[in-house]
């Protein structure tokens, strides 16, 4: 993880093969499922931790599970589709039958993908006096300078592009059409007859189209009774005898599997045999032409037919559509996000984020906070940028360093917060970790201006000393400062020796320090956070109604009155880096 | 405000004057169309004869450099804002109607009609064709040689031939047309200056 320290990471789906069922049996909002967790010190070292760390900017929360959510544990479902170049919403029944491209005027280039604009085309009068109207109109792309006219595309009126490019289209393909049957007409080879029923794109595809509907649709694809002994190694067949010659029970079985398809054979059924000519066509083509003339398979890949081989033969691709999403939780499907489906607005309609539901961690260097410490947590970080830098890619193995890891609380209740390290942390570097002050409570996310307005009695800092040269005293129990609606705690970390021993005592060989890995000297420290506050319950009435219809089961309605809610989970801080070899 | 520019020689960049005070060292020999517009925050300086032609319009900022060879500009040629244009050697000539946009650095020579994209980077010695284009922060290494009709754009300089304004006389006029109207209206827009730089 190439991030400056310090940094806090938020842990999520620690077991993702067990959560579902932990979730499932955690109905009643206890604990039980989460002491099992508890048992097992989470490794930020482990190859599964990198899937399931991230920062808290990134996590969702979903309040009926009352967990984070990340992206493994919620899924994805499209709001809305829109076309990024014309800002038009298209209804979901349109990209249904008409697929996910802009149906109206936008268009890509084929060679650089750019939006193309419609441009006219003055026709001077002495260079096409037959010209009726003396204007005529082509896509163009402002960034390559990519035209229509490139492909001999010119257009009669500056509206419905799409209409004009599909009837050029299928004059295009009849006219290539009839040349192919006159070259074959004049070589006369074997393959005349093949080439005579060679079928433009467009007719194969609707031929290979049919032919996939017919064989899902017809249950019996063979008449059992006419003889063909070729059929008998195609696979329908292969199953309709294993039917008849097994248990009913297995037979049931095997309905319930899609039966194996038979392929394409001919071009009636939309199979493209290789044609010799053809490919001799391309191939003097290309010599013809050069490098510069084939497209790239960028380029291939946005077409329609992604076996256009000449930049020449490329043509505007129709813009594709994008779509919002809202997000569901995947263990009670109940809302995350969810976007405001205009597309003109950027704001949501509903947006659960972590950020706004758990307390954030941070930490910082005790000695880099030699100033005194503001009332304000905005301010902290701009103080801390003029305070003498502490070297965190430089911290000394074996030494004392005390942090302070300050708790945000979020919340509008007041929070009691439990912390829990393991005394040396998981890993090759074991370091070795102290909270002095585990278990503490947070302020309540209030008014800002009810702090400003009397800051004096609100202040309060139990365990502060002034600060000295050597290491502050901090009293073990005792919570460093507070704040309106944060809390800051001492930890002692005493960062471990790399390779495992200290390097005055065993000196270490060449070995040893090849196996260490740049990431053994990262002091990495797992802290599970629990919390409970007291909430006062939101009315049963809109409660349910609210529930209804965002579409969740509804689950009892839980009791009225104040009641206490429990959250925990892991994160990781990465407080530095030990000192080179 | 000077934009960092990375240059296409070694040479170090001569130490930027502050453009609105008038330069201490004499005007390099220039001959200035009297239809040119030279804006008064324009720099001009250098040696060497710098020729600006008719119509030419250089913006504010934009600074013409003639220390280590003369510059010519001809006819209806457009520098935009800290466009930098540096004579080398023989001398650095850009042709009719280009349009140098913000922050390019030419030191070679740039054929008729063709645009110059944003901080776009044309090395010593190179020369670039007729009625090419450069993409936005295209940088061309000294010495590189641009067919006319040229196209050069994306991350890997990848080259195109512009086949629409080749083969079709109407694409060319059309936008010889715009660049005309653009002019026009630059003309009215950019406080000219002229006269100081006159010799
Ligand atoms: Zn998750
Ligand atoms: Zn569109
Ligand atoms: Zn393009
Ligand atoms: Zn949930």
């Amino acid at each position: 993880m190439a991030q400056q320290f310090p940094y806090t990471y938020y842990a999520c789906c620690i077991n993702a093969s067990s959560s579902a069922s932990l979730v499932q049996k955690r109905s009643s909002h206890t604990t039980t499922a989460d002491e099992e967790d508890e048992d097992r010190t989470f490794d930020p070292r482990s190859p599964r931790a990198n899937y399931s760390l991230y920062p808290l900017e990134h996590l969702l929360y979903c309040d009926d599970c009352q967990q984070i959510r990340c992206p493994r544990c919620y899924t994805e479902e499209i709001v809305a589709w829109y076309c990024p170049s014309c800002l038009f919403d298209v209804p979901n029944t349109q990209v249904r039958t008409e697929g996910n491209r802009c149906q109206r005027n936008c268009y890509n280039c084929p060679i650089c993908t750019s939006p193309l604009q419609v441009n006219p085309l003055e026709h001077s009068s002495h260079l096409a006096p037959e010209s009726s109207n003396g204007a005529s109109y082509f896509l163009g792309c402002p960034y390559c300078n990519w035209s229509s006219l490139d492909i001999g595309v010119e257009f009669a009126k500056h509206t419905g592009i799409t209409a004009q490019l599909a009837k050029l289209k299928t004059a295009r393909q009849s006219q290539a059409k009839k040349e192919r049957e006159e070259r074959a007409e004049n070589t006369d080879s074997n393959d005349n007859n093949a080439l005579n029923e060679r079928p433009t794109r467009d007719d194969l595809f609707s031929n290979l189209k049919s032919f996939y509907k017919d064989a899902l649709s017809s249950a019996n694809p063979v008449n059992p009774l006419s003889f063909d002994p070729t059929l008998y190694n195609s696979p329908p067949s292969v199953t309709r005898l294993m039917n008849l010659y097994a248990p009913p029970s297995v037979k049931r079985a095997k309905a319930a599997k899609p039966t194996p398809m038979r392929e394409a054979h001919s071009t009636s059924e939309g199979l493209l045999p290789l044609s010799p000519v053809d490919e001799d066509m391309s191939i003097a083509r290309m010599a013809q032409a050069g490098w510069d003339s084939l497209s790239s398979t960028a380029q291939r890949s946005q077409q329609q037919h992604p076996t256009t081989k000449f930049v020449q033969d490329l043509w505007p691709a129709q813009t594709r559509l994008l779509t919002r999403r809202a997000k569901r939780c995947a263990t009670c499907r109940h809302i995350l996000t969810k976007p405001d489906s205009k597309i003109s607005s950027t704001r949501y309609r509903i947006r659960i984020l972590a950020l706004d539901k758990v307390p954030r961690l941070s930490i910082r260097a005790l000695s880099a906070l030699h100033t005194p410490h503001p009332s304000f947590p905005i301010s902290v970080s701009s103080t801390a940028a003029t305070a003498p830098r502490f070297e965190y890619e430089n911290l000394r193995p074996g030494v004392m360093v005390q942090f302070l890891l300050t708790l945000h609380n979020p919340l509008f209740e007041p929070i009691r917060v439990t912390l829990g390290t393991p005394a040396v942390t998981p890993g090759k570097l074991a370091s070795r970790v102290t909270v002095l002050c585990p278990q503490f409570e947070v302020g309540a996310n209030t008014d800002v201006w009810d702090e400003a307005l009397n800051s004096s009695t609100t202040l309060s800092s139990k365990g502060k000393m002034q600060p000295g040269d050597g290491p502050v005293q901090a009293e073990a129990g005792k919570v460093w400062e507070r704040g309106r609606n944060w809390t800051s705690v001492v930890v002692e970390i005493v960062p471990g020796f790399p390779g495992g021993a200290p390097t005055g005592i065993v000196p270490r060989t060449a070995e040893e320090e090849e196996e260490l890995d740049e990431e053994d000297t990262v002091v990495e420290v797992p802290v599970f956070v629990r919390f409970e506050y007291e909430y006062e319950h939101p009315d049963a009435a809109v409660f349910e109604k609210m529930r209804e219809e965002e579409g969740a089961r509804v689950k009892e309605v839980p009791e009225m009155g104040r009641q206490t809610r429990e959250v925990a989970f892991w994160t990781v801080l990465g407080v530095g880096r030990v000192a080179g070899r | 405000m000077a934009t960092p520019q990375p240059t296409a020689s070694l040479r170090p960049t001569p130490p930027k004057r502050a453009s609105t005070v008038k330069p201490i060292l004499p005007p390099p020999p220039s001959t200035i169309h009297p239809t040119a517009v030279i804006a008064s925050h324009a720099v001009l300086s250098g040696t060497h004869p710098i020729t600006i032609g008719a119509h030419c319009i250089i913006h504010p900022y934009a600074r013409i450099v003639s220390a280590e060879g003369p510059v010519e500009l001809q006819e209806g040629v457009v520098v935009w804002e800290h466009g930098i244009i540096e004579g080398r050697g023989e001398g650095v000539r850009i042709g009719r109607g280009v349009i140098v946009e913000s922050g390019a650095r030419i030191e070679g020579e740039v054929g008729e009609g063709s645009l110059v994209g944003q901080g776009s980077i044309i090395g010593v010695g190179s020369v670039v064709g007729k009625h090419c284009k450069l993409a936005p922060r295209t940088i061309l290494e000294p010495q590189t040689r641009i067919p006319d009709f040229t196209v050069v754009y994306g991350a890997n300089n990848a080259r195109r031939v512009d086949t629409t304004v080749r083969d079709k006389a109407e694409t060319m006029t059309a936008r010889e047309k715009g660049q005309q109207r653009q002019m026009d209206a630059l003309r009215k827009l950019v406080p000219g200056n002229t006269a100081k730089w006159m010799t």
